[in-house]
């Protein structure tokens, strides 16, 4: 299997590697695990607000990447795919947890390492915005801009109707433009 | 900033609109590109220019943290088995492969520094030593090198690794170029 060792795999865009997992190349997964992993921990870190659980989030979602990849009609679209995955994923974990419970994006605080990774301003002056307008808008508002997943998507996990995660994300957008004035 | 009249809910719905998320009742919009377009209302213009930056950031927030590699070992390592069926490769012994670990040896052996091949099919019944198989390639070919010399390596280098593991009755190679590569920077400097 020497010949392989001539592409280095992390040169490979998106598309390619999707079909060389879809031909079952567990190299070209990694990969891509190792490409998007990262913001699918980040993420799922935020619905759960612990490590342990946003891991476990993340293996389900790699687990179910790696039996469904043949489903993915356009793998230059992999990253929004995988985030969606993991998003359905979290949202699951923790709807198990807290049975009746609003799921509520997690603030993470300045002791985590991830969080004080996210430097830039504006991520920042984001954080802070989305800190202050009600959990089921920022919630519904991150899984549409976040893990890039449709209203009909949210709708669906979230077992409410698309009019319903319409309207919060309008007002949450509304919100952030308004507590976000002076960001340019 | 002059304020002016249009609700900030329109310009959300508008951005709906645009983006392809929702639908829009034409009058809605029609009146906010009738405001817009007359080059008037700078401030709807930098509302809905910020609410775009702002949702761009969205993503950004998800993008600054590396997965562990304990837990990427871990993922990876306890990764179902794909395809187990097993393939007869000779006629005069027991040798075979599982499905999966022959696509890997093709992808292998026809893959080289200018052209991958990402996906193999084969058409035809492979459990039936001699029986007729029409194998098709999937390959992305780096960019600058001509595609028809790189579909002809691939062929050749495919038929090769076949012939010299298995006794296949290969009637035909199909090469199909999904993708264009990225120069290689190497050869650029």
């Amino acid at each position: 299997m020497g010949e392989r060792t001539r592409m280095d795999l992390s040169q490979l865009p998106d598309g390619v590697l999707v079909d060389l997992v879809v031909d079952g190349d567990a190299d070209a997964f990694a990969h891509l695990a190792r490409r998007y992993g990262g913001q699918m921990r980040a993420m799922a870190l935020r619905y759960t607000g612990n490590s342990a659980d946003a891991d476990d989030v993340v293996q389900e979602a790699l687990v179910s990447a790696w039996e469904k990849m043949y489903t993915l009609r356009d793998g230059d679209a992999v990253r929004a795919w995988l985030m969606r995955l993991a998003a359905r994923k979290a949202i699951d974990l923790v709807r198990g947890r807290k049975e009746h419970v609003e799921l509520t994006p997690q603030s993470q605080g300045n002791n985590c390492p991830e969080t004080r990774a996210l430097t830039r301003a504006g991520i920042a002056d984001l954080e802070a915005a989305l800190a202050q307008i009600p959990p089921i808008q920022a919630q519904a508002w991150l899984l549409h801009h976040g893990s890039e997943m449709s209203y009909f998507e949210i709708a669906a996990q979230l077992g409410v109707s698309v009019a319903t995660v319409r309207g919060r994300i309008a007002r949450a957008r509304q919100s952030l433009l308004e507590q976000m004035e002076g960001w340019r | 900033m002059q304020r002016c009249e249009m609700p900030l809910t329109d310009l959300i719905t508008y951005c709906d609109y645009l983006s392809g998320d929702f639908a829009a009742e034409a009058s809605l919009v029609n009146r906010v590109e009738a405001h817009l377009e007359d080059g008037q209302c700078r401030n709807c213009q930098e509302r809905i220019r910020r609410l775009a930056k702002i949702e761009s950031l969205g993503s950004d927030l998800f993008a600054s943290v590396e997965l562990d590699d304990k837990l990427l070992g871990q993922v990876v390592s306890e990764l179902p088995r794909r395809s187990q069926r097993l393939i007869p490769l000779r006629a005069n012994s027991d040798q075979a492969l599982t499905e999966a670990e022959l696509h890997a040896l093709v992808r292998s052996g026809a893959t080289d520094a200018d052209a991958v091949v990402t996906r193999v099919s084969f058409l035809g019944d492979l459990k039936t030593l001699g029986a007729p198989i029409h194998v098709v390639a999937r390959i992305a070919v780096r960019f600058g090198v001509p595609l028809q010399s790189a579909a002809r390596r691939v062929r050749r280098a495919l038929a090769h690794t076949l012939a010299e593991a298995t006794d296949f009755w290969v009637q035909a190679i199909d090469i199909e170029v999904i993708d264009v590569l990225p120069p290689d920077a190497a050869k650029m400097e």
